[in-house]
Order: structure tokens, then sequence, then C-alpha cells
């Protein structure tokens, strides 16, 4: 009786010790085949997701190469880089206190604008972030000793100014520039400290605001493209290595691993694929990826519920130029439109063509939920697309 | 020996062919690329089965293979005409966050067989040399008439570099134009915006860019970014619609051919 208990309170304590483990998840995709799956067109899907466009006037002469959108709230750059620029020689403008680079705000339901910081300098400002709270962006101040720093301004504190929050300075990386992304108080940004370096030399930093630290997070990674959007999507980071098989040393050859980390629930799936890869997006539902800059007519679909993994095609929608997950739904934009996928129903729609009026970009995921698309820039205003689910349907 | 020095190995052949005084014409021009190889036979089906039965090493050898006869066979990294024309240029690391004109500037020289006409004994001083020439540090930048008039000054060719705003081009005037270029043995240079170029990621910035291959059959252009980055500069090929899309979408940006 007494070792009857002994064993029962033992696996007590083991299941208590299980439910608090992590849950990783290996799924070896290698040997899968690449066969194209055909999706079908249907107009249900124009129900289930909207599209608005918002137009955001910027002063005169200026040129807007940076934005973030936050509810109502649009914040962007504005810069006289190129109007003070004699391209064709032909006599310069001479620059005024009024041509430094500007941080603004509109506010679409009010259309108020607003400047928000004025740099020292006619510089280059970009990768605006925002969560409603706090505004980020990365300059680029043109200091002997300072490739790039990142400034962060409150958004809800009075008479706020914006500050330096850390520089390259900072960090041991080597990149004359870095794609800052802004998630739950924390910066996270690839960067790679040693450029000679062949094999895996990316890895993940973050700084945490509050407690005004920088953390490497993760290393060993790579990159097809150093301005890749890092993944940060319902608590999920995606990071991805990639790996020549024995005996082959040719970067197509390569399979990737992609690593999809819940940091709230503390687990980690790793998907082992069976090309190289480039953007890997998750969230909750799903994880989507291209295959490279140079193949546009695929994009490769992982469903953690069914635990299947497809590549979709997308040659009747035109080559991707970019891709985004809202929700269960797929936004892709190529050369040609918007398009949304359905990947439950294997069913696509167009949302918006772009004709003479509107051009392709690549697509932002915001702290709000929506994602977001420049369409048209033009010397009065910015044209930006938003898409957000319909609750409604 | 390492893929990188198999690559150099290969681009230094080509690069024989390049700095050839005469430039011809061919009717099936390609250029050395093992990637562009690869992407040729990665979908036929031999060549996967290949793949398939005897590993990832032989179908390897076997894309070196292609690419060495189709050097040997004395088709060079210039000239074309019809549907495909090039004119290669050398690939450079810029040494600055803000000399990507100069580099490419040097670039497209080398392109023109034309680098030994810039002072210095590397091309980290070449670009130095053209640095200095037009006030880089000092602009934050090469301005688009100097990069002009710089590839005028060091190339003794017949044919004057000229500039034009891409916001007057349509895309089959910007294809003519690249096309003729290249047929004339002239490289291009993009003043781009970089958030129309897919592998830029959105990322939005003033950059220049050589171009130095167009297939108008499939739109595909080359282009050789000087960008510093290991992982990220060199040889990209991109649609012709986002090359021109880069010059195009937003005024002040200027075709240099």
């Amino acid at each position: 009786m007494g070792k009857r208990y002994i064993a029962l309170i033992l696996m007590f304590i083991v299941s208590i010790a299980g439910c608090g483990s992590k849950d990783d998840s290996l799924f070896d995709f290698r040997e899968q085949k690449k066969e194209m799956v055909s999706y079908t067109e249907s107009d249900h899907l124009k129900e289930q997701v909207c599209l608005g466009i918002i137009d955001v006037p910027i002063p005169e002469h200026a040129y807007v190469s940076s934005w973030a959108v936050y509810d109502d709230m649009v914040y962007y750059e504005a810069d006289y880089i190129d109007y003070l620029t004699d391209h064709e020689g032909k006599g310069a403008i001479e620059p005024t206190a009024e041509h430094r680079t500007k941080v603004m705000s509109y506010d679409m339901q009010s259309g108020e604008t607003k400047i928000l910081y004025q740099a020292e300098d006619i510089i280059a400002i970009t990768d605006l972030c925002t969560d409603g709270k706090i505004l980020i962006w990365e300059e680029y101040p043109r200091l002997e000793n300072v490739s790039w720093r990142i400034k962060m301004l409150s958004l809800t504190e009075k008479d706020s100014v914006a500050e330096t929050i850390f520089s390259d300075g900072d960090t041991e990386g080597e990149l004359w520039d870095i794609i800052p992304n802004l998630t739950e108080q924390k910066i996270y940004w690839y960067d790679q400290d040693d450029v000679e370096k062949d094999e895996h030399p990316i890895k993940l930093y973050s700084y945490d605001i509050k407690k005004e630290e920088i953390k490497l997070e993760k290393e060993g990674l790579d990159l097809a493209s150093p301005y890749e959007q890092i993944s940060i999507i319902d608590g999920k980071i995606c990071t991805y290595e990639m790996h020549a098989p024995d005996g082959a040393k040719q970067k197509y050859f390569k399979t990737s691993s992609i690593y999809i980390e819940d940091r709230e629930k503390n687990g980690k799936i790793t998907l082992l694929t069976p090309s190289k890869i480039m953007h890997p997006v998750a969230n909750e539902k799903f994880c989507i990826w291209g295959e490279s800059y140079e193949s546009d007519d695929e994009l490769w679909l992982y469903d953690y519920q069914s635990g299947q993994l497809e590549c979709i095609s997308l040659e009747m929608m035109g080559g991707k130029f970019a891709y985004m997950l809202l929700d269960d739904l797929i936004i892709v934009s190529t050369r040609n439109g918007i398009w949304c996928i359905e990947p439950e129903t294997q069913t696509y729609t167009n949302m918006l063509l772009f004709g003479d009026e509107y051009s392709y970009g690549n697509i932002w995921h915001a702290l709000d939920g929506s994602a977001y698309m420049q369409i048209d820039s033009s010397e009065e205003k910015i044209s930006i697309a938003k898409m957000y689910k319909d609750h409604r349907s | 020996m390492n893929i990188k020095r198999i690559v150099s190995v290969f681009t230094a052949v080509v690069l024989l062919f390049t700095n050839a005084s005469t430039v011809f014409a061919a009717e099936n021009p390609t250029v050395p690329d093992l990637e562009s190889i690869y992407e040729e036979y990665k979908d036929d089906e031999q060549f996967k089965l290949m793949r398939s039965e005897y590993g990832e090493e032989y179908a390897e050898t076997f894309l070196k293979d292609v690419l060495k006869s189709r050097i040997e066979s004395g088709i060079a990294p210039a000239g074309g005409g019809g549907n495909e024309c090039y004119q290669s240029v050398t690939n450079i690391k810029q040494t600055k966050n803000y000399n990507c004109g100069t580099t490419t500037v040097l670039q497209t020289l080398y392109g023109l067989n034309s680098q030994g006409n810039v002072t210095g004994s590397t091309n980290a001083d070449k670009i130095a040399t053209l640095d200095n020439e037009y006030n880089v540090d000092g602009q934050g930048h090469l301005i688009v008439y100097q990069a002009a008039a710089a590839l005028n000054k060091y190339y003794h060719g017949s044919a004057n570099y000229i500039y034009v705003q891409g916001k007057n081009l349509k895309e089959s005037t910007f294809e003519d134009y690249v096309a003729k270029s290249l047929t004339n043995c002239k490289p291009v240079i993009l003043h781009a915006r970089t958030q129309y170029i897919g592998y830029y990621g959105g990322h939005a910035s003033g950059h220049y860019l050589s171009l130095d291959y167009i297939n108008r059959t499939t739109d595909i252009v080359r282009i050789a970014d000087c960008n510093n980055n290991d992982a990220y500069y060199g040889i990209h090929y991109v649609p012709l619609s986002e090359a021109f899309n880069s010059i195009n979408k937003e005024s002040d940006r200027y075709l240099i051919y």
C-alpha cells in the first residue's frame, strides 16, 4: 500500500511538472514534393475582408519614405533630400531650417496634421513603428561614428521629446542599417557582427524599453535579404536558418528550418522545409513563406491545425511582390493588384486592381491587427491601403 | 575549393572576355552565372531525376559543366541584341554607406573596360578617387549629373552617357533605352527607389544600381547591387517592371544610359 501511495504521488508530481514544460514540436517536410495547388476564385471572400484607402497629405516639396498606422492615426517622416539635390546641375536650392527632416502625424478623423519632431539636419529617417503609445524610428545622422540610431517618442505624454534609445555603437552588429520591429514594449531587429562570415551569420536582438537593455535573443540564423521584416504576430516570433545538404555547397540546393517560437506559451515549432526560403510570416493559424525573391508564382503554407504543408499557385494573380497574414486569411500584393486568399476554402479574390492609378508595395502587419500597404504617392499625398477582417461576417 | 573561389575563377574567365576590345553579338547569348543556369534547369525532368539518383554533388558538377561549356563556346558576356542584351559589369562593394553612386560608376567603368583610367591600385582606392573628385563626403551622395559626367570622363568611348527622369518614361521606352544601351556595350545605371524592388522588402531608400542584362522575352533584368553586406550584395534577377518602377513611380529618379 505504501509503495502504491508513493507511486501515485510521484505520478502526480510528474504530471504537474509536465504542465509547465515547453511544448516543442518538429515537422520534417524535406522530402515533400512541390505540387502546386491551384485555388479557385470566389467572391464570398469580399464579405470577410475590408479594404479602405487612406490619403495622407504631405508638406509641399517633401518626400515620405516611411510611415506607420495605428487605429485612426498615421505617423510619417517627411524629408526634402530629393528636393534640395541638384540632380541635373541647374543650381541647388538653398536649404533652410524648414527643410530639416520631420516626423509628422495625420489624424484620419479630424484631418489634422502635426509636426511631432524635427531633426537637427537634413537626414534620412526610416522604419517608423508604433503601438499607439510610443513611436520609434531609425535615423542616419551622418555623424562620424554613428551609422544609425533608434529614436523613441511618447504619444501619450504631453510635451514629449524624442530621445535616442540606442545606436549601432551600443551593439555588436556591423550592418549599416537595421530593420526594427516594435512589439510589447520591446524592439527586435536582425544584425550581423561579422559581415564576412558565410554561414548563419544573422543574430536576433531585442531592446527592452522598460529595462533599457539590449539582449541577444537568438543566433545562427539566415536571411534571404537583410531588409526582411521580422515576423512577430500573436506572440509568435518566426526566424529561420538555411542548410546546405552534404556534398553541395550551392545556396540554391539548401533546405531550411523555420522556428516559430511562442514566448507566452513557451513553445516552439520547427518546420524543416524542402527548399531555401525567404521571409516567413507566422501567426496563430499559419506560417507562410516564399522560396526566393526570384520565383514569384508560389507561396508555401503550413497549417497548424491540419499539420499539412502545401504550395499555393499564385499564377492567376500575377507575380507576388509581398504577402502577409490577416488572421485566417492571406493578403498578397502582386504586380497587378491586392488579393485575399482563404486556405480553409482554397479560394481567393481580388480586393483591388491597380490599373494606372495605384502600384504594388510591401505589406506591413500593424499592432492594431490590420495590414497596410502604400499604393500611391504624389507631390500632394501618399495613399495607404488598409486591410482588416470584417468581424460582422 | 569552396564555392566562392569556384565562382571567382569563372568570373575571372568572364572578365577576360569582358576586357577584350572586340565585342560581338551572339545568337543565343547567356550571362555566365551559376545561379541562372540552375534556374534554367531546376524544373527540367531529366535534371531532377539525375539529382535524385546521383545526389547533390553530382548535380552541382553538371551545372558547372554547363556553365563552362557556354563560356568556352565563345559567348562573351557582352553584346547581344535582339531579345537578350548585356554588357556585364563587375560587382563591387561600396565602402561607405553613402557612396553607392561612385561605387556603381566604378562597376560600370569595369563593364566598359575603363576602370584603369581611374587613379588607384585597388577598388577602394578608385572609389575614394571618385568620392574626392565629386565631393561625395561633403554632399552625402553622388548626384545624378555627376554620375554621368564621371562615366563620360573616364570612358573614352564614342557615345556619351546621358540621363533621363524615370517619371517621363513609359515602360516600353525604358526597355528600349536599356536594350539599345546594352547592345551598344554600355551598362546602364538606375538612380532608384528601393521599395519597388522585391528583395528590399519594402525598405525605402535612394540607391544607385547597375543594370547590365535584359531579356526582352521573359522581361527579366540583372541588377549588380554594390550594397556592402555580404548576405545581400551581388547579382539579382528582377522583373523589368520592378526596375522600371524604381525610377518611374517617384519624382527625381533617373536612368543613366
